[in-house]
């Protein structure tokens, strides 16, 4: 036996050990209780929503959002010996040239921005690579000016956004143009004109996501029951009636005839008669949504409902079916031509084509002034402007565009007058838009009801949903026996009268010509618009199309002028099938002759 | 009958060993893209065989079994220790130069730990032959009866902090290898002029070489945050230095404490252990529980080291025999010793990291060993002199 005082001595030791473990734990508890500075145990993301793109109705995204990043870099946190290897990685990662990297670099000793347009792929990439030359040491820390370790390597940042319009002019001045504006260091974009302005709070980003969870040490989230995510929901996609593979063939044809009228403008609208789809709005004059210079400002504005102009003889039908309709006119009753020149209230109305007397539906067929100056009397002055009104002429067409004007007509107290009857009768004294005088004549090719253009189908919602758009139903504004008369009339105008030269075999086609004269400083001047406004149809399609030629300088006559184009446009629309001619349904009349 | 509150209590820290070496690799074996029970299943093998040894140990007669196994582990610890710098680096690995394991059949084996546990046995064996037979003797031949224990001390040092650069290990030797000569019978004055010739030695070993001052400035700049408070102000204005950085791993090991608070972040949701403190899961084994657990947890694991240092303790102390009263003490102090070097480690008390905890830290051999080394206690406490 070792000696006897062993448990004493065994009892001792154990209280010095006990000590020694009583040191540990109360360093413990002052460690885990006093105030201490650790690093931040969460982290957070956010992640900017997106403007929604436009797509077209054959599904091409004619307007798109493309996320921009920035790189930076804190100098201080590479290792002095690893620089080349950062610099080469960050090369082949970016496809930013070595040199150009290594000066941005050398520049400053501290944060530099690498580079502010990196796509979002590429964006991606870096941020693995960010992650690796952490996990590689290629960052390490440094001493803050608190004695605070500072390490912050490589971060791709967002940027802001830029409207991409992959496909240039097309679809101009119809899509509009955004202008940028800077956010807290992030650059947005906002539509300002066109559909872009018209369906911004769709397009718009609904709600930027962020994410904030617990970190580990290379800030990877760990997504548990402390963190919290907010969905990034971006903005709607708009998509359009309008199919691009038609639109590229009008708006070429649109361009061409400019050119060969030496027009200032050619602009069309066709519309899907039954519904009010738009499926196609062309201007000849386009410009670059991403690059507006002053040339193009003229062409910023859509003509169709931004112009407001003296529509002329295509008013005649309209003023005929409210005749037509209030069985005021018998269509085959007789009017006198007064041999072209007619006399109400001191003015002197002429007709390009003289009569002696004609039948009333041939005063559209022949576009008499005369004969409608006299048949316009029949109609009040109330009759008249309600009349117009509900037609939708002077108001606004409910197209889903903004800035249209709604243009003008003579006041009621005006419209009792014989003159005023008379002029606003045949198009003259009033100002209306093409998309105006187009939805008017869809009525004719409707049965007599009236329908809302428009040129968006619906959103898609972030779910790939189509949400359709709602408009007003379609509305019995004229008798449908009287629409189908005005059809008649306006098909006998093509085959006989002055819209000849849209004829086409196999579809159905009835319209009507317009030629009036522009008022500059309150004076009429050389100067004219020729419009031709029509339906056209064959055995399941119904469309309405409108043309205005404006101020064109080699004719101004628009059976040389608008009627042309609109043929153009026919002869494309049966080649491209968006008609299908039926020779036996609708052949050309007898006493045509064939080629 | 063994001691089964002794074995109960080991039994416990494997347990928590397991489920922690689970919870605190979950960065690391993401990292090194490993499964996702990469430690967790190898931790419970070797905590399966740990309680496995332990309890087969402890069927064992002593008289028979006790001196077979104590110099087993002892001669095959020193020989494969010895070897070590001479076997191909294919079977030994070399990690941050230092080469600790030696790989056989898939597994690595640090030598040192077995050699542990013999090298106590060798001790108490020896101890009790020579220091306990002889009565009072001068400090003279005290010193001469020590020489030939210094000498194979100081081989060992030679073996375990030159080769294996394993300082803590030594620490941990030389403290159980002073407590136990006092406890064979040498007297206090002996005792006393050895731990300060140690601590002599100890000062000038510092102070040869520039890094190892730095490293003690270092260690004092973060200690003292620690250690001023429980002094007063008079005294510790004197001591303080200027501030210079936490060195990196106590830095967040003490973050770790600091997020732990009283109750812990719970288990699985500890942040420091994502990759801040990059050896969670083995050396700082005890941040990582003080995170998720709060210093409750802490507490309630230092008190099971305490309760096993107490049922060594009794189990020493009612020993009949020199050889098993000196080893079971040898053993309760190696554990503790090993338990407080760790933890004084990771709160920066001392400057000494890199020891793991006993039965806790991720590592199958220091948890074999430190179970062979209950189980051979578990063994001598069949043989106590039941008092009640």
């Amino acid at each position: 036996m070792i000696n006897k005082n062993r448990s004493k001595k065994i009892l001792f030791l154990f209280a010095i050990l006990l000590f020694g473990f009583a040191i540990f734990l109360s360093v413990m508890f002052l460690n885990a209780f006093k105030s201490r500075k650790t690093p931040s145990l969460f982290t957070s993301e956010s992640t900017k929503a997106q403007r929604g793109s436009i797509i077209s109705a054959d599904g091409f995204h004619i307007a798109t959002t493309k996320k921009l990043y920035k790189a930076m870099v804190n100098t201080k946190n590479i290792d002095p010996q690893k620089k080349e290897l950062f610099i080469e990685l960050f090369s082949i990662y970016s496809g930013i040239k070595q040199s150009v990297i290594r000066k941005k670099i050398d520049s400053k000793h501290g944060t530099v921005v690498l580079s502010y347009k990196i796509d979002p792929k590429t964006a991606k990439y870096l941020k693995s690579l960010a992650f690796e030359l952490l996990k590689y040491k290629v960052f390490v820390e440094y001493e803050g000016r608190h004695g605070e370790r500072i390490l912050q390597g490589l971060s791709i940042i967002e940027s802001g956004e830029t409207r991409e319009y992959p496909y240039g002019k097309l679809l101009t001045p119809l899509i509009g143009y955004p202008h940028k504006v800077e956010e807290d260091g992030y650059t947005h974009v906002f539509g300002v004109k066109g559909l872009e302005k018209s369906f911004d709070d769709e397009l718009s980003a609904q709600q930027n996501g962020k994410q904030f969870a617990m970190r580990d040490v290379n800030n990877y989230m760990i997504l548990n029951r402390k963190s919290f995510t907010k969905q990034a929901i971006n903005g709607y996609d708009i998509k359009l009636n309008i199919p691009v593979t038609l639109q590229i063939k009008i708006e070429k044809i649109v361009k061409e005839f400019k050119k060969t009228l030496e027009a200032n403008e050619v602009s069309i609208v066709l519309m899907e008669s039954k519904t009010g789809k738009i499926i196609s709005l062309a201007s000849s004059n386009r410009f670059y949504p991403k690059s507006i210079h002053k040339r193009d400002y003229p062409s910023l504005n859509t003509s169709a409902i931004e112009y407001s102009f003296e529509p002329g003889s295509v008013i005649k039908p309209i003023t005929f079916s409210l005749l037509l309709d209030k069985k005021l006119v018998n269509p085959y009753e007789l009017v006198n031509g007064h041999n072209g020149k007619y006399k109400i209230d001191k003015k002197v109305i002429t007709d390009e084509h003289k009569f002696d007397w004609l039948g009333a539906e041939d005063v559209i067929v022949y576009s008499s002034n005369i004969g409608m100056a006299q048949l316009a009397q029949r109609l009040s002055g109330v009759d008249i402007y309600d009349g117009f009104h509900k037609f939708g002429l002077t108001k606004s067409s409910g197209i889903d565009l903004p800035y249209e004007r709604k243009g003008s007509m003579p006041n009621l107290r005006q419209l009792n007058y014989s003159i005023y009857k008379a002029t606003v009768g045949y198009g003259y004294g009033i100002r209306v838009n093409l998309v105006q005088l187009v939805k008017a004549y869809n009525v004719f090719n409707n049965g007599g009801k009236i329908v809302t253009p428009y040129i968006v189908q619906g959103e898609i919602d972030q779910f790939g949903h189509l949400i359709k758009s709602r408009h007003e139903q379609a509305k019995q504004i004229i008798a449908p026996s009287t629409a189908q008369r005005m059809k008649k009339i306006l098909i006998k105008t093509v085959n006989q009268g002055t819209g000849v030269g849209t004829r086409t075999e196999g579809v159905e086609i009835g319209g009507k010509t317009g030629t009036a004269h522009i008022v500059e400083k309150g004076h009429y001047v050389h100067k004219y618009n020729s419009s031709f406004i029509g339906i056209i149809d064959d055995d399941t399609h119904k469309y309405t199309l409108g043309v205005t030629v404006a101020q064109p300088k080699k004719s101004h006559f628009a059976s040389l002028t608008a009627v042309r184009v609109f043929k153009a446009i026919v002869d494309m629309l049966i080649d491209e099938a968006y008609l299908i001619p039926d020779y036996k349904k609708f052949p050309l009349p007898p006493y045509v002759k064939k080629h | 009958m063994p001691d089964r509150t002794l074995f109960i209590i080991v039994t416990s820290l494997i347990s928590i060993s397991i489920m922690m070496s689970y919870s605190l690799s979950t960065y690391t074996v993401i990292y090194f893209e490993y499964d996702e029970f990469h430690f967790a299943i190898r931790q419970a093998l070797f905590g399966l065989v740990s309680i496995i040894t332990m309890w087969s140990l402890a069927q064992l007669d002593p008289d028979v079994w006790l001196g077979r196994i104590g110099f087993f582990l002892f001669f095959i610890g020193l020989l494969a220790m010895l070897a070590m710098p001479f076997l191909p680096s294919s079977i030994v690995t070399e990690v941050g130069g230092a080469s600790r394991w030696i790989k056989l059949f898939g597994f690595s084996i640090a030598p040192v730990e077995f050699f542990k546990i013999g090298f106590v046995y060798f001790l108490a064996w020896s101890f009790a032959r020579k220091i306990a037979s002889e009565k009072e003797v001068s400090l003279k031949k005290e010193f001469i009866r020590f020489l030939p224990y210094a000498f194979m001390f100081i081989a060992i040092m030679f073996l375990i902090a030159v080769l294996q650069k394993d300082l803590g290990q030594v620490v941990v030797l030389g403290l159980t290898l002073s407590f136990l000569l006092f406890f064979a019978g040498s007297s206090f004055k002996f005792f006393m002029t050895l731990m300060g010739g140690s601590m002599g030695f100890f000062v000038f070993f510092i102070m040869t070489a520039e890094h190892r001052i730095a490293r003690i400035k270092s260690w004092w700049a973060l200690a003292q945050q620690s250690i001023l408070q429980l002094l007063p102000e008079s005294i510790a204005s004197h001591l303080r230095i200027a501030n210079t950085d936490e060195p990196y791993q106590i830095g967040h090991s003490l973050n770790a404490i600091h997020n732990g608070g009283l109750f812990g972040t719970g288990l699985g949701s500890g942040t420091f252990k994502l990759g801040f403190l990059s050896e969670v899961h083995t050396d700082f084994i005890l941040s990582g529980i003080s995170e998720e657990f709060g210093f409750i947890g802490l507490s309630f694991v230092t008190f099971l080291f305490i309760f096993i240092l107490q049922r060594v303790f009794k189990i020493a102390n009612r020993s009949q025999n020199d050889v098993y009263f000196l080893f079971s003490l040898g053993i309760g102090l190696l554990i503790v010793f090993t338990f407080l070097i760790n933890a004084y480690g990771i709160s920066g008390l001392i400057p000494i990291k890199g020891i793991p905890v006993p039965f806790l830290s991720y590592g199958g051999s220091a948890m074999i060993a430190a179970s062979i080394g209950i189980g051979m206690v578990l063994m001598v406490s069949k043989k106590v002199l039941n008092r009640r």
